[in-house]
């Protein structure tokens, strides 16, 4: 079973540096640029019997709806995807937020979780993209796309992967790049790709990636 | 801040056939050095020229290395911690003829645990080995790439971010593809990229 979990293409406030949140904040013309791009570099890439689900968030849908059409699959929806909740802070710049809010934002600097209206834990979020995940991937032949958020899908892949988040490990996505994980017999995860863009995946016809045997030597 | 580029060699005939090749230095083809010109351009394409490029001794890296070097117009260094590790009695045998001969020791590495055959390099060791080494070219300014091996850049990835080198998360990197990492001071550092260049 392989997982590619994608993140949502830019929107005007991740372009001015405010938080989104749950906020439902449109794709802007560069995003519909990016999603295009993605789509057409990770389409090729999904099995027929790929599963697509998505945040319902229009930024992620969206993307989700580009990569289903370019690949010729329904898209499903999922609110356990969506981003995590950040509360009073949401439309706020970091500068905004510094000036309103200095003490939450140093312990949220340091690694903590600050203490806010509405804002939503990393156990949190955690807990529900995992379940969301674990319950997709069970219904999924052998492949499964989510489509979701920074957040999300940082707090996601961290516990997947037992890896320590705090300092991330995993630098988060950028808007329209993925990650691909793979789950083997003993039900553990690993780390296939990270940080992908149409601009890092390889190209069947420039032979960066011809078909191998799986191995190292 | 230094970024480190961690690029595996690219095909060479053992791994067409599916052989073992470990510390037995073999060469990159023309099919290796075209691979290898690909992926290096799109490296200079990302990071510029003004790259320090260490390359593990073995030909297939070093190969490797000189077709990068030769689009950045840089030299390549060479250091003994980037090698590969040795698959003892394996080596030169294919995965088939391994996997019927040594049936359970196999099953065993395909878990990521070191089988017992004599003149396995460990995970622990290879790890601790590679892991000192990006260390080290942590305290080079600018764009470093390491030219080095499959195995080898995965143990050396899981001993900077603090992972388990038998419980590592970090799958199979493909040839000639490329991972990026950030050198934090303290604590594990930060995986930016994995197997780039790849499908």
């Amino acid at each position: 079973m392989q997982l590619y979990v994608v993140r949502h293409g830019r929107t005007q406030w991740n372009a001015d540096g405010r938080l989104q949140g749950a906020s439902d904040i449109p794709l802007n013309a560069d995003g519909r640029d990016q999603i295009a791009r993605t789509a057409h570099a990770l389409a090729p890439l999904l099995p027929a019997d790929s599963t697509v689900v998505s945040s319902p968030l229009v930024r992620a849908a969206d993307t989700a709806q580009a990569i289903g059409s370019a690949a010729g699959l329904d898209v499903a929806f999922d609110p356990r995807f969506q981003e995590r909740a950040y509360g009073v802070w949401e439309g706020l710049t970091i500068a905004e937020r510094e000036a309103t809010y200095p003490d939450q934002m140093k312990v949220w600097r340091g690694g903590g979780e600050p203490q806010i209206d509405g804002y939503e834990t990393h156990a949190q979020v955690t807990a529900r993209v995992i379940a969301g995940i674990e319950e997709w991937a069970q219904r999924a032949d052998s492949t499964l796309v989510v489509v979701a958020h920074g957040s999300a899908i940082t707090q996601g892949l961290h516990a997947l992967l037992d890896l320590r988040a705090t300092p991330r490990t995993l630098e988060p996505l950028d808007n329209a790049q993925w990650s691909r994980l793979q789950r083997r017999n003993d039900g553990r995860w690993t780390l296939e790709r990270h940080g992908i863009g149409p601009d890092t995946v390889g190209d069947r016809l420039n032979g960066l990636s011809s078909v191998t045997t799986a191995v190292n030597s | 801040m230094t970024t480190i580029v961690l690029w595996r060699h690219s095909r060479t005939g053992f791994n067409t056939e599916g052989r073992l090749q470990g510390s037995l230095d073999i060469p990159l083809g023309d099919e290796g050095r075209a691979q290898a010109r690909i992926a290096g351009q799109r490296i200079v394409d990302a990071w510029g020229t003004d790259l320090h490029i260490v390359s593990s001794p073995l030909a297939r890296a070093r190969d490797s290395a000189a077709e990068l070097a030769n689009l950045a117009g840089v030299p390549v260094q060479v250091d003994e911690a980037l090698t590969q590790r040795s698959y003892g009695v394996w080596e030169g045998l294919t995965h088939q003829e391994v996997a019927s001969r040594w049936p359970e020791e196999y099953a065993a590495k395909q878990r990521g645990e070191d089988p017992q055959i004599d003149g396995w390099g460990t995970s622990a060791d290879v790890a601790a080995r590679v892991g000192q080494c990006l260390r080290q070219l942590a305290k080079v300014e600018g764009g470093v790439v390491v030219v080095s091996h499959g195995s080898a850049i995965q143990l050396g990835l899981s001993h900077v971010l603090h992972v388990s080198p038998t419980q590592s998360p970090l799958g199979h990197v493909p040839h000639a593809a490329w991972s990026v990492v950030t050198p934090r001071p303290d604590g594990p550092w930060k995986l930016d990229a994995y197997g780039c260049g790849a499908l």
